[in-house]
C-alpha cells in the first residue's frame, strides 16, 4: 500500500493490538518504548530545524517548552487531550510552536505526540521526508484509508505527524465531518499518554481554526513579535470558546 | 515604567535595529560623516568682549529733585540707541580697517548695517544690574578685536562730549530760566510799584477813620446849625414885634405929641375961652383928625411893616442890640451852613474813597501775591543755577561720566562658539542618536504588541510561555547578506572618522 521509503509505522505489526482500549499501565510503557522508529535526526539536524532536544545549547528554550507543557498537563484532568496551536498572523510561529510543543511531549519517555497539520498556508514541510503522500484531508475523503495510513514517523522519537493531505482547499467541510471525529477518537486513544497538536491556521484568516477549536480540548494562540494589536489579540481570544482557551503564548 | 519595562523595551529597540541593519548603518555613517564634513567647513569666529560699568545717575536730575520726573531706561536700549548710529558706526569701521577712505558709500552702508545687526554684529547685553556687554564676532580675530576698541573709543568719547553738551545745555537753560524770572520779577515790582503810587486813596483805615470823623463833625454842625437857626428865629420875632412896635410907636408918637400939644393949646385957650369958641372947637377937630390918623397907621401897620424903617427913629437900644445879635446869628448861622456843606462834600468824596480802595484791594493783594511767587522762583533757579555751574565744572575736567570700562577688550586668541573637537564628539553621537532615536519613537508609537509586558494588559489572557527568538548560527548570520553590507558601510564610516581626528590632530584644520 504505501510506495515511499517512509512507512507509516502504524503499519507494522506490534505485538499490541491497534485497536484495543487502554491496556494496564506497564503494558502502556512498554507500548511507547517499543515505538518503531525510523532514522532518529541528529541533534545537528535538530538545531537546523529549529526544534528543541535535550542536548541543545538554548536551554532557556528547552525549559520554556518544557514548562508549557507541564502547564497543559496540569490544565488537563485527562492524560490524552488535544490541543490547538494558532497564530494571529500567517507566518506568525504557529508551526514552530506546535512542532516544539508536540517534541516537547515527546522528550517525555512515558508520553507520545501527534502532531496534526491542518494549517493549509504553511507549505514548507520539514519534518517528513520524502513527503508523503496521504494526510488528513484525503483520510477524511477517501473513506478507505484507515487512520494509520496518514500517521507518520518524523525521525523524533515518540513524535508522529500527520500532514495535511492533499484536499486542503476543502478542508472547512471536510473538517466537520463525522469521520473527523473518529478520527480524533481514534488517535487520542490508541495509545495511553498521547497528546494530539493540531496546527491550525490562523484564527481571523481562516474558519477553520473554529471549528478544529471545538474538536480539541484546548487552545492556545501564539502572538508573534511585533505584528499585532492588542485589539486583534482581544478579538482572537473573543472568538475562541472561553472554556478551551488555554492561553496565549509570546513567540518573540 | 518598571525597571523590567524599559529592559524590554531596550531589548525590543535592538532588536528592531538589528532588524533594520542596513538601514541604520547607513544612517549612522551619513550622519556622522555629514556632522564631521560640517565641522570642517564650520568657520571659526572670534569674539572679542568689553563690559562698561553704567552709573544711571542722569545730568538733569538732581538739578530737577522735585520738581521733575526722571524716567529709569532700560540701560540696553539707552547704550543701544547711541550705539547703534551711523555715525559712531561709520567711525568704529574706519577704525577698524574694515572701510578706507576709498570705500564706496554702498561698502559702507553694507558694513554699516552688518555691524549694527544686533544678532551678526556688535551685540550688547546686560551683564548685572549696573554692566553691559560689547561683544562682537569675526572670523578674523584681529578685526573683531579692533572692531571692540574702536567701539569702546569711539563709545565713551561720544558719551563724554553729550554729557559735557547736555550740562552745558541745561546750564544755558537755566540761565535762560533765571534772566526769564529776573524780567518778570522786575515787572512785578513794576506793577506793584505803579500801583501803589496811584493809589493816593491811603488805606482803608484811615478813610474809615475820616469818614467817621466827618460824619460826627456833621452831625454836631446839624445840632448848632438847628440851635442857630431857632435863635435866629426868636430873634427875628422879636424884632418884628420891636418893629412894629416902633412902628406904631414912631408914627403915632408925632400925632401922639401933635394930640398933646393941641390938647395944651385947647387948655390954654379954655382958661380964655369957653368951650364953644371956635378955636377951641377947631382945634378939637384937629384932634380928632389926629387920632383918626393914628388909627389909620395902626391899621395899615399891620400890612405894611416893612416900609417903616425907621432909621430914624433908633432910639430903641434892645432894638439896636436884637439887630446887631440878628446879624451876628445869620452871620453864623451861614458860616455853619458852608461848613456843613464843605464837610458833606468831603463825606461824599471819602465814600467814594472807600468804594475805590475796596475794588483795589483785590487786585494789590493780586499782585503781591505775583510778586512772590516771581520772587522765590527766582530765587530757586539761582540755586539751580549754581548747581548747574558746578556740575559743568564738573564735566569740563572730565569726571562725572555716566559710562566706565569696568573690562577692556582683550584680543581673542581661543575661537569662540563650535570648534572642531565639539564636531568630532558630536559626530557619532548624532549618527548613534538619530536611527535610535528614530526606531525607539517608532516603537513606542506602534500600537501592535513588542513587549510581553504590554500583554498583560489584556484581560483574560493568561501567558502561558515567552519564547525568545531564535538565532541563527554565528557563521551564517555573519554571511548574510545584509549584514556584510552593514559591516563594510560601518568600516568606511569608522576609518573616515579615524582619518578626520588623525588630520585635525596633526594639523590640518
Amino acid at each position: 500500500m504505501n510506495h515511499n521509503n517512509n512507512p507509516s509505522v502504524e503499519n507494522i505489526p506490534h505485538h499490541d493490538a491497534e485497536h484495543k482500549l487502554l491496556p494496564s499501565i506497564s503494558a502502556s510503557k512498554d507500548q511507547i518504548r517499543r515505538m518503531l522508529e525510523i532514522k532518529i535526526l541528529s541533534h545537528e539536524e535538530l538545531d537546523q530545524k529549529k526544534i528543541i532536544h535535550p542536548a541543545m545549547k538554548d536551554i532557556k528554550t528547552l525549559n520554556d517548552f518544557r514548562a508549557l507543557r507541564t502547564k497543559l498537563i496540569q490544565k488537563s484532568e485527562q492524560s490524552n487531550f488535544s490541543i490547538m496551536v494558532s497564530s494571529l498572523t500567517p507566518e506568525g510561529g504557529s508551526t514552530y510552536i506546535s512542532e516544539n510543543l508536540a517534541a516537547a511531549f515527546a522528550l517525555d519517555f512515558e508520553r507520545t505526540a501527534l502532531l496534526i497539520d491542518t494549517n493549509s498556508e504553511s507549505n514548507k514541510e520539514q519534518l517528513l521526508s520524502p513527503a508523503p503522500e496521504f494526510g488528513l484531508t484525503d483520510y477524511l475523503i477517501n473513506p478507505d484509508l484507515l487512520v494509520s495510513d496518514v500517521i507518520y514517523a518524523t525521525g523524533i522519537p515518540r513524535l508522529r505527524k500527520t500532514p495535511i493531505g492533499g484536499h486542503a482547499s476543502s478542508s472547512s467541510e471536510l473538517f466537520t465531518a463525522d469521520r473527523m471525529n473518529d478520527f480524533i477518537n481514534e488517535t487520542k486513544n490508541r495509545y495511553p499518554e498521547r497528546v494530539l497538536i493540531f496546527d491550525a491556521p490562523p484564527v481571523a484568516v481562516s474558519p477553520n481554526a473554529r471549528i478544529i477549536a471545538e474538536l480539541c480540548d484546548f487552545t492556545i494562540l501564539v502572538v508573534p513579535y511585533g505584528r499585532v494589536t492588542k485589539l486583534q489579540i482581544t478579538a482572537s481570544i473573543n472568538s475562541i470558546p472561553s472554556n478551551k482557551f488555554a492561553g496565549v503564548v509570546f513567540n518573540n | 515604567m518598571e525597571p523590567h519595562y524599559l529592559y524590554e523595551f531596550l531589548i525590543s529597540l535592538l532588536r528592531e535595529l538589528s532588524r533594520k541593519k542596513l538601514l541604520t548603518i547607513t544612517v549612522f555613517g551619513v550622519i556622522t560623516i555629514s556632522t564631521l564634513c560640517l565641522g570642517i567647513i564650520w568657520p571659526l569666529k572670534y569674539e572679542t568682549t568689553a563690559t562698561l560699568y553704567v552709573d544711571q545717575r542722569n545730568i538733569i536730575e538732581p538739578l530737577l529733585r522735585g520738581q521733575a520726573e526722571v524716567q529709569n531706561i532700560n540701560q540696553v536700549q539707552e547704550a543701544s540707541e547711541k550705539i547703534y548710529t551711523r555715525e559712531i558706526l561709520e567711525k568704529v569701521a574706519r577704525d577698524a580697517h574694515l572701510l578706507t577712505k576709498d570705500s564706496s558709500s554702498k561698502e559702507i552702508a553694507t558694513i554699516i548695517t552688518l555691524l549694527g545687526d544686533q544678532r551678526a554684529g556688535i551685540r550688547i547685553d546686560n551683564n548685572g544690574k549696573n554692566y553691559l556687554r560689547l561683544s562682537y564676532k569675526n572670523t578674523d580675530a584681529e578685526k573683531s578685536f579692533n572692531v571692540i576698541t574702536a567701539l569702546i573709543n569711539a563709545f565713551i568719547r561720544n558719551i563724554a562730549e553729550s554729557k559735557r553738551q547736555e550740562s552745558k545745555e541745561a546750564y544755558d537753560f537755566i540761565e535762560n530760566q533765571v534772566q526769564l524770572y529776573r524780567a518778570q520779577l522786575v515787572e512785578a515790582e513794576n506793577n506793584l510799584e505803579n500801583f501803589n503810587t496811584q493809589n493816593y486813596d491811603g488805606t482803608e483805615a484811615s478813610v474809615n477813620e475820616r469818614i467817621t470823623s466827618l460824619q460826627r463833625e456833621i452831625e454836631e454842625l446839624d445840632l448848632s446849625i438847628n440851635e442857630i437857626q431857632s435863635k435866629k428865629h426868636s430873634i427875628k420875632q422879636q424884632l418884628k414885634v420891636e418893629q412894629e412896635y416902633l412902628n406904631l410907636r414912631s408914627q403915632t408918637d408925632v400925632y401922639r405929641q401933635r394930640i398933646q400939644e393941641t390938647q395944651a393949646r385947647i387948655d390954654n385957650l379954655l382958661i380964655s375961652l369957653t368951650e364953644t369958641h371956635p378955636d377951641v372947637v377947631s382945634l378939637k377937630l384937629q384932634i380928632q383928625d389926629y387920632k383918626q390918623v393914628i388909627k389909620d397907621i395902626e391899621n395899615s401897620n399891620r400890612n405894611d411893616l416893612q416900609n417903616q424903617n425907621n432909621s430914624q427913629l433908633s432910639i430903641n437900644p434892645l432894638f439896636e442890640e436884637l439887630r446887631s445879635n440878628l446879624s451876628e446869628t445869620e452871620i453864623d448861622l451861614n458860616t455853619s451852613i458852608d461848613r456843613k456843606n464843605a464837610l458833606e462834600k468831603l463825606l461824599e468824596e471819602n465814600y467814594a474813597r472807600s468804594k475805590r480802595l475796596s475794588m483795589r484791594s483785590a487786585k494789590l493783594s493780586e499782585l503781591t501775591r505775583g510778586y512772590n511767587v516771581t520772587k522765590k522762583l527766582y530765587e530757586d533757579m539761582l540755586n539751580s543755577k549754581e548747581k548747574a555751574r558746578l556740575s559743568m565744572t564738573l564735566d569740563i575736567e572730565g569726571q562725572g561720566t555716566s559710562y566706565k570700562v569696568h573690562e577692556p577688550p582683550t584680543f581673542p586668541l581661543e575661537p569662540s562658539g563650535l570648534a572642531m573637537w565639539h564636531f568630532l564628539l558630536l559626530a557619532p553621537l548624532a549618527g548613534l542618536m538619530t536611527p535610535i532615536g528614530f526606531i525607539a519613537t517608532y516603537i513606542f508609537l506602534d500600537p501592535r504588541i513588542r513587549l510581553p509586558s504590554d500583554l498583560n494588559h489584556i484581560p483574560n489572557c493568561e501567558i502561558l510561555a515567552i519564547f525568545p527568538p531564535v538565532k541563527n548560527a554565528l557563521f551564517e548570520r555573519l554571511a548574510q547578506k545584509n549584514n556584510l553590507i552593514s559591516g563594510l558601510i560601518l568600516l568606511i564610516t569608522i576609518s573616515a572618522y579615524a582619518f578626520i581626528c588623525f588630520s585635525y590632530y596633526v594639523g590640518a584644520f
